[in-house]
């Protein structure tokens, strides 16, 4: 597992957004995803299926598929229960994510959602650039 | 086509399909009437075949689903975007 376990990472800017890198953890196997998107306008969180590749995660009969509809159309995504998804070191163990394509036309791997920043009381500091939270 | 048919058709395999007509109540979708465009041999492949079709064109409401599904209800969710600088 990479990074301190303090429960702090640094948000890199880029392209005027924040983003972070997570680990997560599913069958055993773990995988860092850089370039995750911090956003509190996004309900849920959701992952590349690329970015995922390592894992073996794909769909399975049985997972939900989401829909989701925008301005730039519709898109689909299916929900998996991750074992492990942590940044700094510090996460939760079983947590619901999307996963799906992510073709915007821009490099990011995932969004890091409400339900995670509020699962984990993250405290995002604009002013240092850091995101962290209690690990108890 | 109407899913019943498709999963008597297409007993426990993966499908890319569109949507021909929906319906919905509240946060759910219902697909009504369908075509059935790819029978995949797993996931994955379904997965990558509707990557594909929805990239280049996007304005058809396509979607990998299993037949194991005994209904055709998703969840719908709205998805206003991110806004990027410069």
């Amino acid at each position: 597992m990479g990074g301190d376990k303090d429960g702090r990472v640094n948000l890199e800017q880029r392209d005027s957004l924040l983003f972070v890198s997570v680990v997560v953890g599913y069958e055993g196997g773990e995988v860092e995803v850089p370039s995750v998107l911090v956003d509190t306008g996004s309900a849920t969180t959701v992952l590349s299926i690329d970015a995922l590749a390592e894992l073996s995660i794909q769909p399975e009969p049985g997972d939900p598929i989401r829909k989701l509809r925008g301005v730039g159309g519709v898109e689909y995504v299916f929900t998996r229960r991750l074992e492990k998804l942590s940044l700094g070191g510090v996460g939760v163990g079983e947590f619901e994510v999307e996963v799906g394509a992510l073709d915007y036309g821009f490099e990011m791997n995932g969004i890091l959602g409400l339900d995670f920043l509020v699962e984990v009381g993250a405290i995002i500091d604009l002013r240092r650039l850091v995101l962290h939270f209690d690990s108890d | 086509m109407k899913w019943k048919d498709a999963r008597s058709n297409y007993p426990d395999e993966w499908l890319v399909i569109e949507v021909l007509e929906s319906s919905q109540a509240g946060k759910w979708f219902f697909v009504e009437d369908l075509d059935v465009l790819e029978i995949c041999k797993d996931g994955r492949a379904a997965f990558e075949s509707y990557r594909r079709r929805h990239n280049e064109a996007p304005q058809r409401d396509i979607m990998f689903v299993h037949t194991h599904q005994p209904e055709l209800r998703l969840e719908e969710r709205r998805w206003v975007g991110i806004r990027t600088g410069v």
